[in-house]
């Protein structure tokens, strides 16, 4: 009978398995036993005898009821088995669609590192081929360093400089003789000349000049417009003017900073 | 000297006006020293040394006004003493006169340079540029005294063409007899405030058509650049959002709000549009050094500077502040401040780099 394989598959459900030493580690040392088959047909057995003792049902009655119960339950078991079914179906289609998507990323995840260790490669290539003075300012020097180096060269521009006109004062004010003098003097000019001309080339370089370069001259574009002459009051008219602070401050400390104060 | 003896204006003839040299200076002096231009949008100034120790600064608001030819208005502008130019058969009314006429009669000025820089187009402006100048600077005290002019850096917002900006007024310098040289504008604002500092902080000049900005490290410019956003930026968009015209706008900014406390609806939008080109600034600026390789590395918290004229509205360090305090600025600042002469710190500033002669 169906309803008895259940009871059977209910018995199994519920029951725990349990080793000899586990029941002996909880101090059991003697167990009872039942078979499965007697409680199923003690069940069996309690139903059909609470239906005759209601004294409302005769033996046909009861078996037919039963039967109709086992029917029931047949189909209420199978609707049951049919929804967890496609719950299944639909959780499976779930994760099959989370997986796929997964899948999709690390797809690209690994295009995308292919091509970013492709790049690296070009540009460590490219690093090595270039030579290693133009590799130098890519390597990070430190722009602070830099200054610190114009500095210095303007400093010991300065101080060649003033070398130098020393120089030439003492070699003015001695006898024309002396050659050693005039010699040293024009060296002197001519080394502080050459670093003027490095100091700036460098600074240039660097994007640091202190100078605005000024090597185009478009003065002749405006010739024509500047030159015009215009009937103007402009003579008569007096401007306002604004007092404002010295800037001997300023360029004492200028001074100071180049090493000529 | 105090502020307020420094803030003195005087009336006076122009250092050097077209009757000849300066009087009050020997010549020997003055071609020592030089002379600084700031060549703005909004005005064009000289800075000279004066013999007590100071300098005097000759402005005039770089605009014109066309107005009709005829005797009449001829005679009425010459009796008021308000510079006029006949060009091509037309008045052209200039300077701050023109301004405020432009005002009065609800009309827009000419402006000869837009941005910071003059435009190729408006060559036919050159005469009347040529007379400011020649006005606020007079002739050199002797052949080729030096002059340094003050030059935009390159914007980082738009692709301007500042060759033809230098050449033009290299050459129109040399033509009055100068030997001329430029500086960048903000460069220059350094050298007039951050002597103190030893020249090392950032210097920021808010002028009329442009903001330049100067990153300074002991005098040696380590970052230059200019976006063109400045005061024009502000009365034009002011003007849009009202429906007025911007020399109205300006007008009104000219007037003396205060922006921390705005009080009527064309202050609260002037104070808007503050509040977003401060922003704007300091945003681009960070990105800079940010973004930069080769960026300075500061020992020391530096300063930063603020000039020009769109610099002098009340308040404008204060909203300056709050806006920086808004952003997370790469390196530590020590003070934020205000020119003590915002007007006249570029022209200063060219005036030391002239007389240091480099």
């Amino acid at each position: 009978m169906a309803i008895n394989a259940d009871v059977m598959a209910s018995l199994k459900a519920k029951a725990t398995h349990t080793s000899l030493d586990e029941l002996k580690a909880r101090g059991k040392t003697r167990v009872r036993m039942i078979r499965a088959k007697d409680i199923e047909g003690m069940i069996h057995e309690a139903v059909r005898r609470a239906l005759e003792n209601s004294n409302h049902l005769d033996s046909e009655q009861v078996d037919e009821i039963v039967s109709d119960s086992q029917q029931e339950f047949i189909q209420l078991k199978r609707e049951q088995e049919e929804c967890e079914r496609r719950e299944r179906q639909v959780e499976l289609g779930r994760i099959q669609d989370a997986n796929s998507k997964l899948e999709k990323d690390n797809a690209d995840l690994r295009d995308e590192l292919h091509c970013t260790i492709g790049m690296l490669e070009e540009q460590n290539q490219k690093i090595s081929a270039e030579p290693v003075q133009q590799a130098a300012p890519a390597d990070g020097i430190n722009a602070g360093l830099v200054m610190k180096m114009m500095e210095e060269l303007m400093t010991l521009k300065a101080q060649i400089g003033s070398v130098a006109q020393g120089a030439n004062t003492q070699a003015a004010a001695q006898s024309a003789g002396s050659t050693l003098e005039d010699t040293l003097a024009k060296k002197l000019d001519a080394i502080a000349g050459s670093l003027d001309s490095k100091l700036e080339k460098f600074g240039k370089k660097m994007g640091i000049s202190a100078a605005v370069d000024s090597d185009v001259d478009l003065g002749a574009l405006f010739d024509s417009a500047l030159d015009e002459e215009v009937e103007s009051n402009m003579d008569t008219v007096v401007l306002k003017q604004r007092k404002g602070a010295g800037i001997a401050g300023n360029l004492e400390k200028i001074k100071k900073l180049r090493g000529e104060g | 000297m105090d502020n307020e003896e420094l803030n003195d204006e005087f009336d006076g003839v122009a250092a050097g006006t077209s009757t000849g040299m300066a009087e009050s200076r020997t010549a020997e002096s003055t071609q020592l020293l030089g002379k600084g231009l700031d060549v703005g949008t909004a005005n064009i100034a000289s800075a000279v040394q004066t013999d007590d120790g100071g300098i005097a600064v000759t402005a005039e608001r770089n605009a014109f006004l066309d107005i009709k030819a005829d005797v009449y208005s001829k005679n009425m502008l010459t009796k008021l003493k308000v510079p006029y130019v006949v060009h091509n058969g037309q008045m052209v009314v200039i300077g701050q006169a023109a301004f405020e006429l432009a005002n009065i009669f609800n009309r827009e000025t000419r402006r000869p340079m837009k941005d910071g820089l003059i435009a190729p187009s408006d060559a036919d402006a050159l005469p009347m540029i040529k007379l400011i100048i020649h006005k606020v600077l007079g002739d050199p005290t002797a052949a080729g005294e030096m002059c340094y002019f003050s030059l935009p850096a390159e914007s980082i917002d738009v692709d301007n063409n500042i060759v033809y900006h230098q050449g033009l007024f290299e050459g129109m310098l040399k033509k009055m007899g100068y030997t001329a040289r430029s500086i960048n504008e903000a460069h220059a604002v350094v050298f007039a405030e951050l002597a103190e500092s030893d020249f090392t902080g950032i210097g920021l000049s808010f002028g009329g058509g442009m903001v330049n900005v100067c990153v300074c490290y002991k005098t040696i410019p380590a970052l230059s650049f200019s976006v063109q956003r400045g005061g024009d930026w502000i009365d034009k968009n002011v003007a849009k959002v009202l429906g007025c015209k911007a020399s109205k706008a300006t007008h009104i900014k000219e007037l003396g709000i205060d922006i921390r406390e705005p009080k009527t609806r064309e202050e609260e939008a002037i104070t808007i549009y503050y509040r977003n080109l401060i922003h704007y600034i300091m945003e681009n600026l960070m990105q800079r050094f940010e973004g930069g390789n080769d960026m300075p590395t500061f020992p020391e918290p530096i300063d930063i500077v603020c000039a020009g004229g769109t610099a002098l509205v009340g308040g404008f360090i204060e909203i300056f502040t709050q806006e920086f305090a808004k952003i997370n600025f790469p390196i530590p600042i020590r003070n934020i401040t205000l020119s003590k002469e915002p007007l006249n710190s570029v022209a200063k500033g060219c005036l030391v780099a002239a007389a240091i002669g480099e």
